[in-house]
């Protein structure tokens, strides 16, 4: 399920916790009034009843001393002896309601059973009283007088136990508003829980299936930069995450794409810089052949007329011993032109096919490197004839079993870069190519140039495609990033820079002697 | 305390001052024809009957006496008696009376009519004998009403319970109204209760009341009326009188006078002497 809705319904869960909590917690507090308030009327009602046994008792006696008193001389004796019977009742009734009452405490219901057994008792007597008051001349006062003692002991009980039900009365209502306000605060307790819960599932979520998708798409983007190009997100189900997992591979495909495709390119273009360097390099072979082949034509054409003259006057009989030992040191100086000129054509031409057997061929095969060297001068002649700059190299010997045309490649860049960018026009540079065995295996090459150096800026970029210090559009940016591809990924070697503006520039190269 | 004191010496002052007015009234009225003045006291059950308005005038074209009388109740009427405060006192409590007599309060005392006492309800029952029943009302909490003021009907009841060993008084179905019998009747019909009554009071009253007799001709229940002459050192003419009332009663015109009394053609009270 999408994360969005796993969010919303989670959400929507919380929210009906909380109203479910809230309505049961009201429904609660209602119930709980109502029962308060039916407890708090049955407390009042009790109360009042307690309070009215008082009075009915009041009532009692007063009607009862009125029979006495006043009743017997008239017929109103009847009215009084109904009151009389009607207070009783009432007290009856009263003290049966207060003793049902489940609510009574064991005091209270003491108190209730006592008043109840004395009650009794005391109508007994008032009835015996009466019987006794008609029957004899006994004095109603002195009869009276003898229920005084009774009387006010059981206004005593009576007024007990009416503080005792108020007293319950107000303990119910402290006690009720404790329990309400206990729930009040387990409703809050409960709705902070369930909020807490809800917040945790939230950052569950979260934390799962939001952020660590993503911390593992930075561990991935990382790896993916530190050369492990087919590293991919995984993709798990449909939600958000994945959809993204999926754009995200696609980039990367893209990108890879891309990648590979740059890297044809400048294949194609360290090609086609080979191609050019090669051009050059035919184009300075040919100009360079172009001379002594013309001058041995020439000569060979001088050589050919003068025997021609030769020949000539021989046939004219004028030729003497003078002309022709003149013209036969013409034609002599002819033929040692001729012969000089081509040796050095087939020289020129033998190291051309060299470097350019070794510069087209990345075979590996055994070769002495100071020889190797030798021929790329020579080759490399022409170009400096132009100038004033001056190579010097060592002359150890050393056997390598190793790419010679990628080597070659390198120095030449070396050299080009010096030329191209280090020197100016004005003053004349030196360039030192010094090598050693180094470590028994390998072998360090120091090349050296006094030429304006890089700054540290410079130095920082300088292996990097398309970067170039020159801003008249020579050069292609690309020769040193070829070179460093080609010493680390064809020759198995190092090389480090070392430079100061305006003193010089040193390339250290250290190749493996043996590539297996 | 002191002001009931004062406020029965009020009253008795107001007595005397009555008894003096009407000593004064029976001196004309001797003085003038011969008037004489016989008071007495009664149950009520008497006047509720109506005898006391038939018979008391018969006595007086007879005797030229005249009689007022006041029903308040045996035991009030007992009570009138022993503070001598009439003449004469006709009851139907047969202990109460002999105890009225040992104390000495009556010089004589004659049985000179009776009738009956019988049980009224609504509720079926199904106990046939008096005692029985009376348990079953109390076993069963039928509501019964009592008179509870201490009259003839109301002790004949005690002595009743008291004869089963119940004692009613106190249970929430035992109503004590402290009113005369006509009114304990409607108090009984209200109820739905049981209640004892005398036949009398019944006679005249059964066209009121939805109640029904549910026993009756119980030998249990017989009711015979006294007349206690009220004994006084110092009343002689009222001493007179009333024994000329009570001999009337004996008599054969008085006898013949009460068997003659009836109400829808039922006679209320039985008497004694049938010559």
């Amino acid at each position: 399920m999408k994360i969005r809705s796993q969010i919303i319904v989670i959400i929507a869960i919380f929210f009906s916790v909380v109203l479910i909590t809230q309505v049961t917690l009201l429904k609660r507090v209602k119930f709980n009034t109502q029962n308060l308030v039916e407890l708090q009327s049955k407390a009042q009602n009790k109360l009042l009843k307690a309070a009215d046994l008082n009075s009915f008792y009041r009532d009692n006696i007063n009607s009862w001393k009125s029979i006495l008193l006043i009743g017997h001389t008239t017929s109103n004796y009847q009215f009084y002896l109904e009151k009389f019977y009607k207070s009783e009742r009432l007290i009856r009734s009263t003290l049966s309601y207060l003793l049902e009452d489940t609510t009574n405490n064991d005091a209270t219901k003491a108190l209730l059973i006592e008043l109840n057994s004395r009650i009794k008792t005391n109508s007994k007597n008032y009835r015996n009283a009466l019987t006794s008051y008609y029957e004899t001349t006994e004095e109603p006062a002195k009869i009276a007088e003898k229920f005084v003692v009774d009387e006010s002991e059981i206004i005593h009980l009576i007024d007990a136990i009416k503080l005792k039900v108020a007293d319950q009365r107000n303990t119910l209502l402290t006690q009720s508003n404790k329990d309400n306000y206990h729930e009040l605060l387990l409703s809050v307790l409960v709705t902070i829980c369930v909020f807490l819960l809800i917040s945790f599932i939230c950052w569950l979520i979260v934390h799962y299936k939001i952020i660590s998708p993503i911390e593992s798409a930075s561990k991935i983007v990382n790896e993916i930069k530190h050369g492990n190009n087919l590293l991919r997100m995984p993709v798990n189900g449909k939600n958000e995450i994945a959809n993204f997992s999926i754009a995200f591979n696609e980039m990367f495909d893209e990108l890879e794409k891309q990648n590979s495709q740059l890297e044809k390119a400048i294949y194609q273009l360290a090609e086609s810089e080979k191609l050019a360097a090669l051009g050059s390099l035919v184009a300075g072979v040919s100009h360079e052949l172009s001379t002594p082949i013309g001058v041995a034509l020439m000569a060979s054409t001088t050589v050919s007329a003068t025997a021609t003259e030769v020949e000539q006057l021989l046939d004219e009989n004028k030729l003497d011993k003078k002309t022709l030992s003149s013209k036969l040191g013409n034609i002599i100086k002819g033929g040692n032109l001729i012969e000089s000129n081509i040796n050095r054509a087939a020289e020129l031409i033998s190291s051309f096919k060299a470097i350019s057997v070794d510069q087209a061929s990345e075979r590996k095969r055994k070769f002495e490197f100071h020889q190797l060297l030798t021929e790329l001068l020579t080759a490399m002649e022409p170009q400096f004839k132009k100038s004033s700059h001056k190579i010097i190299i060592s002359e150890d010997i050393i056997h390598m079993d190793s790419y010679p045309g990628p080597i070659l490649q390198v120095i030449t860049n070396f050299i080009n870069n010096s030329i191209l960018h280090g020197f100016t026009e004005n003053k004349a540079g030196e360039i030192n190519i010094t090598y050693a065995v180094y470590k028994e295996k390998y072998i360090k090459i120091v090349y050296r140039d006094n030429g304006k150096g890089m700054t540290t800026e410079v130095q920082s970029h300088v292996y990097e495609p398309f970067y170039t210090t020159s801003n008249n559009g020579v050069g292609s940016g690309l020769g040193l990033n070829i070179v460093y591809n080609i010493v680390y990924k064809i020759l198995k070697g190092e090389i480090k820079l070392e430079s100061a503006p305006g003193e010089y520039t040193q390339f250290t190269v250290i190749l493996p002697l043996e590539i297996s | 305390m002191t002001e009931t004191k004062n406020t029965m010496k009020f009253f008795l002052i107001i007595k005397e001052i009555k008894f003096l007015l009407i000593l004064s009234l029976f001196c004309f009225y001797s003085l003038s024809a011969q008037a004489k003045t016989l008071s007495i006291a009664t149950a009520t059950s008497i006047e509720n009957s109506g005898l006391l308005a038939y018979l008391l005038p018969l006595y007086t074209k007879d005797t030229n006496v005249e009689v007022e009388y006041t029903a308040v109740g045996t035991g009030a009427a007992l009570k009138m008696g022993r503070k001598g405060e009439v003449d004469v006192v006709i009851v139907h409590a047969p202990d109460s009376e002999k105890k009225y007599m040992l104390q000495g309060y009556g010089s004589r005392r004659e049985f000179f009519m009776f009738n009956d006492f019988i049980l009224l309800g609504m509720d079926e029952l199904k106990q046939t004998t008096f005692n029985a029943i009376l348990k079953e009302i109390a076993d069963l909490q039928y509501k019964f009403v009592s008179r509870g003021d201490n009259s003839g009907t109301h002790k004949k009841e005690q002595a009743l319970w008291e004869g089963i060993g119940i004692d009613p008084i106190g249970e929430y179905w035992y109503i004590e109204t402290g009113k005369g019998m006509g009114d304990t009747l409607k108090v009984a019909e209200v109820e739905k209760a049981f209640v004892l009554t005398d036949r009398a009071t019944w006679i005249a009253k059964s066209d009121e009341l939805k109640l029904k007799i549910v026993h009756q001709n119980d030998i249990q229940l017989l009711n015979p009326y006294s007349a206690i002459i009220v004994k006084s050192e110092t009343q002689l003419i009222q001493t007179e009188l009333a024994n000329q009332f009570v001999d009337w009663l004996l008599s054969a015109k008085g006898q013949k006078a009460i068997a003659s009394y009836k109400i829808k053609g039922q006679i209320l009270f039985k008497a004694i002497n049938m010559k």
